[in-house]
């Protein structure tokens, strides 16, 4: 690993989040927050900036990035980002324990949305405005950022933008790598737009709300500024808008480009969208009779409520309108079930994504098939082309990992949660990056009771989730760290 | 620029990796997946699988948008038809590399380049005529030629022998050569030293130097008098371009051509005039003592093997050649090749391809007239515009950028040495050597 030219790129990306971090002490002066509170984000951002500029000159040279280093790039700048993140929870006092200080980071950028924080009413602004802009940021990719911006980057940029961007499909919008991850943000920061000025003005929320929702919505963390999530708003107009922004960000944002340039048809032509879509209705309906049935809402509520919860579990964003918790038994493990989804690749959603869940489904009725007729040659298509076998291995193979862990994850957790439930959704909540699970982790409740080794645990789980396993355990092999 | 290759072969690949250094968006097309991938693995590409003159691969990889098609497939119809469809499909530039001559045969009716191919490569043309510079001039290290060969640019190493070590342009011995030829770069180690009249020569400097023919061959024959020119040249191997060598230097040297296949051998005698043709392998001894290598002897190894040419000209120099190249097929070698010294010269196709499309894409931006290989400079041919500012003015009166210095001037088909008191007319064309940051400053003083 080439350990100078990472650690250079790792500087650059503490500074993007020190600067942050300053502009967040704006905000809290713009809201003439406590002395405190400015001096803590000032502070913590200071840090930052003054770290990342010793590191960038300790490191300073040409960056030459491989493969690997590609890896160790994107784990070491989200740890490095998270940690300094985290110090303006512990600064300001807001929370107390650098264990949890780090969980809510993590959470933040991973776009998990879990918290350890009771009464969010009582948070000052700029707290709140720091956690939502952490989902913004981790939504698209910090490194993704850093790859449209920075200019010398070059293949290592290619290599960064592999490592973090989601899902195992990376088709490019443009043949530089460059100018894609310039476009995906462009999308990105369209959409956030568009979402602000309809949350403002339709939806009826002040500013700072429709801000902090956006940052939230746009990158499926599914951080909110109430207690009650989206349920406190009771709005039928803003419970649509997100449903409806919630449903955009989970669509691979190459789709959302070609159908700006004039080209809306991409989106039913791609299979993954349309297996996605499909089984939103289908998951939607189900949902729908089981909660009218059970006699809990009118059909109308039912069916917002419905679409609103699944949107947000599939998406991975986890946002609630409705205590989920106390439905049916049949929604709730239907609800778990979905969390295994996730977006489709190259949205912002984190879990399984929808393109792998898809080729998986496509490889069983193959094996299937295969088995009562032996000598059949059948392969497996995704849009029309036959899928790789290298591609349907690395696939299976995620998907064994992702089950082992969350098998592995459900037992360690079982020592650090009152139930069997609450520690194996806790486990799928973080490692799909959704947030909310069920029983003591539900929609109601948040983290704060977990023990702090079991946070630590679950912090673990949602960088493994976000960066797709793979990145991350590689480092575990002896040989990544070999000359 | 949006530049679409066609072929992700060795000369697509080398192509690709200096165009995305210098960041143009680059396309890679071709029908072999693994190829492709190997490709994009260490590359800022877009990659498109699949046959470079179909229409849907070409509509994928969007060439109606290209500003720039390059086909460098193995296959000369390939190249050629995939640059037509480019035509009709409204790309800018079409390059194609094209190695049958039958293709090159210059005919009114079917010109390529009336068909819409801006540059047609034949790449071991272009291969064989660079040995060749390099056998007229031996002691230069890198030699190409400008206006129609009115001027030569030529690289020469200083070395520990040589007249020029430690010493400032002035203070040489043969002042009135150095006024001549002028030095317009230098590379030492990976910087360029654009000299002045205080800058000393050090030792392996790479000294590059502007003139006439006539004026850089004999100052290569000052600096390296202990390099005698060449008599013979021994030529292993009679494939495509070591028939071509052979035809392009038998008139200048005593050719010997190296050929074990007989039917192979009988063909290129039939091509031959005074070439010597001996059917014979050049990995034996007596094959090399047949040909008579001697002091005053090159040998060029230029079989399809990349291996066997390394061998060959081992044996060549054990038998006491004065200087030996070889062709190297494998980018991997070449740098192991050229630190270990085994050869005193690497010969390589496509990279010779690749600097014929790089030194024509520069030419059409900056009006450059070359690029040095191994400098981050450019030579830029600039026009003396009637009545602009500087008509009429000494060269020593322009203040020029720092690192950029004035080469020579082209009057009337005359060379004039750009010396200090030389006076700028109208009509001058003006070649001028500067640091590639620099190319947008000097255009705004000529301009």
């Amino acid at each position: 690993m080439n350990r100078r030219a990472v650690f250079q790129l790792v500087s650059y990306l503490t500074l993007v989040i020190g600067l942050a971090m300053v502009g967040c002490a704006g905000i809290s002066i713009y809201y003439a927050e406590a002395l405190a509170l400015r001096y803590s984000f000032l502070f913590a951002g200071g840090l930052a900036v003054v770290f990342a500029l010793l590191l960038s000159w300790l490191t300073r040279g040409p960056v030459n990035l491989s493969r690997r280093d590609g890896f160790g790039v994107v784990t070491f700048g989200w740890l490095t980002v998270t940690i300094f993140g985290s110090l303006p929870y512990l600064f300001s006092g807001v929370i107390a324990h650098p264990v949890s200080a780090l969980f809510e980071t993590m959470s933040g950028f991973t776009t998990t949305g879990a918290s350890v924080l009771n009464n969010l009413e009582s948070l000052p602004r700029s707290i709140h405005f720091w956690r939502a802009l952490t989902n913004w940021f981790g939504g698209m990719g910090v490194l993704v950022l850093c790859v449209a911006i920075l200019p010398f980057l070059g293949v290592g940029g290619m290599q960064i933008f592999r490592a973090e961007m989601p899902g195992p499909s990376k088709d490019r919008l443009t043949p530089r790598i460059t100018t894609t991850a310039k476009l995906l943000w462009g999308v990105y920061l369209l959409l956030s737009v568009s979402e602000a000025v309809l949350l403002r003005f339709v939806g009826g929320m002040g500013w700072f709300d429709a801000v902090c929702h956006t940052f939230t919505t746009m990158a499926t963390g599914g951080f909110s500024t109430r207690s009650a999530s989206i349920g406190a708003f009771n709005s039928a107009a803003v419970d649509w808008i997100i449903t409806f922004f919630m449903f955009l960000a989970g669509i691979n944002f190459s789709l959302h480009y070609r159908a700006l340039t004039g080209k809306p048809g991409a989106y039913w032509r791609d299979a993954e969208f349309r297996f996605y879509a499909i089984l939103l209705l289908v998951v939607i309906s189900v949902i729908t009779l089981n909660v009218y049935v059970a006699d809990l809402a009118s059909f109308g509520a039912s069916l917002r409520q419905a679409a609103f919860t699944t949107v947000s579990i599939v998406t991975t964003t986890g946002f609630a309108t409705a205590d989920f918790d106390q439905w049916p038994e049949a929604v709730r493990i239907l609800l778990v079930g979905m969390m295994f989804f996730g977006g489709c690749a190259g949205s912002t959603g984190g879990s399984m994504k929808i393109v792998r869940v898809y080729i998986i489904v496509k490889m069983m009725i193959r094996e299937i098939k295969v088995f009562m007729r032996p000598s059949a040659v059948i392969q497996p298509k995704l849009g029309g082309k036959p899928i790789e076998p290298e591609i349907i291995a690395h696939i299976c193979a995620f998907f064994a990992i992702f089950v082992l862990v969350f098998a592995l994850g459900s037992f360690i957790m079982t020592f650090f949660t009152p139930n069997l439930e609450t520690a194996a959704t806790s486990v799928i909540a973080t490692l799909g990056n959704i947030g909310p699970g069920l029983n003591a982790v539900g929609a109601t409740q948040n983290y704060a009771a977990i023990p702090v080794a079991g946070q630590a645990f679950l912090t673990f789980l949602m960088l493994l989730g976000r960066l797709e396993l793979y990145t991350v355990l590689i480092l575990f092999l002896p040989s990544f760290w070999k000359r | 620029m949006r530049i679409v290759i066609i072929g992700a072969g060795n000369a697509g690949r080398q192509l690709a990796l200096r165009l995305c250094e210098e960041k143009h968006s680059v396309v890679m097309v071709d029908a072999d997946a693994n190829r492709l991938a190997e490709a994009e693995a260490g590359l800022d590409i877009l990659s498109v699988c699949g046959e470079g003159t179909h229409p849907t691969v070409l509509q994928e990889a969007q060439v109606e948008r290209a500003d720039l098609l390059i086909a460098v497939t193995d296959n000369d119809e390939v190249n050629i038809l995939s640059c037509l469809m480019a035509h009709a499909a409204g790309a800018k530039g079409k390059i194609a590399r094209v190695v049958n001559p039958a293709f090159l045969a210059e005919t009114e009716t079917y010109d390529l380049q009336r068909m819409g191919i801006d540059l047609v490569i034949n790449q071991k043309q272009e291969c064989a005529h660079e040995v060749f510079n390099m056998l007229l001039m031996p002691g230069a290290h890198e030699v190409f030629d400008l206006f129609d060969g009115q001027v030569m640019v030529a690289g020469c190493r200083v070395t520990a022998v040589s007249p020029l070590l430690d010493r400032t342009p002035a203070e040489c011995n043969r002042l009135d050569l150095m006024q001549e030829v002028r030095a317009i770069a230098i590379r030492r180690g990976d910087e360029l030293v654009v000299p002045r009249g205080n800058t000393t020569f050090e030792q392996n400097d790479l000294v590059y130097i502007v003139g006439t023919r006539e004026q850089v061959t004999s100052f290569f024959t000052w600096v390296s008098p202990d390099v005698k020119p060449f008599e013979r040249v021994v030529i292993g191997g009679g494939g495509d371009l070591g028939l071509m060598l052979a035809q392009v230097v038998e008139k200048d040297f005593d050719c010997v051509l190296l050929e074990l296949d007989e039917s192979r051998a009988v063909a290129c005698s039939a091509e031959l005039n005074s070439t010597l043709v001996l059917r014979a392998d050049a990995l034996t001894e007596s094959a090399m003592e047949e040909a008579g290598i001697h002091d005053q002897t090159a040998f060029i190894a230029l079989t399809g093997d990349d291996e066997n040419n390394i061998m060959n000209c081992l044996l060549a120099q054990k038998m006491g050649a004065a200087f030996t190249a070889t062709q190297i097929a494998r980018t991997d070698f070449v740098p192991v090749v050229e630190q270990l010294y085994l050869v005193n010269r690497v010969v390589s196709p496509y990279i010779s391809t690749t600097h014929t499309i790089l030194h024509w894409l520069r030419s059409k931006r900056v009006r450059a007239a070359a690029l040095l290989h191994n400098l981050p400079g450019e030579l830029l041919d600039m026009v003396v515009a009637p009545g602009h500012e500087i008509d009429g003015i000494c060269i020593k009166d322009i203040s020029l950028p720092e690192r950029s210095v004035i080469a020579t001037v082209l009057r009337e088909q005359a060379v004039h040495t750009a010396t200090g008191d030389l006076q700028l007319l109208a009509g001058d064309r003006v070649l001028v050597f500067t640091h590639a940051d620099e190319v947008g400053h000097i255009r705004t003083i000529f301009q």
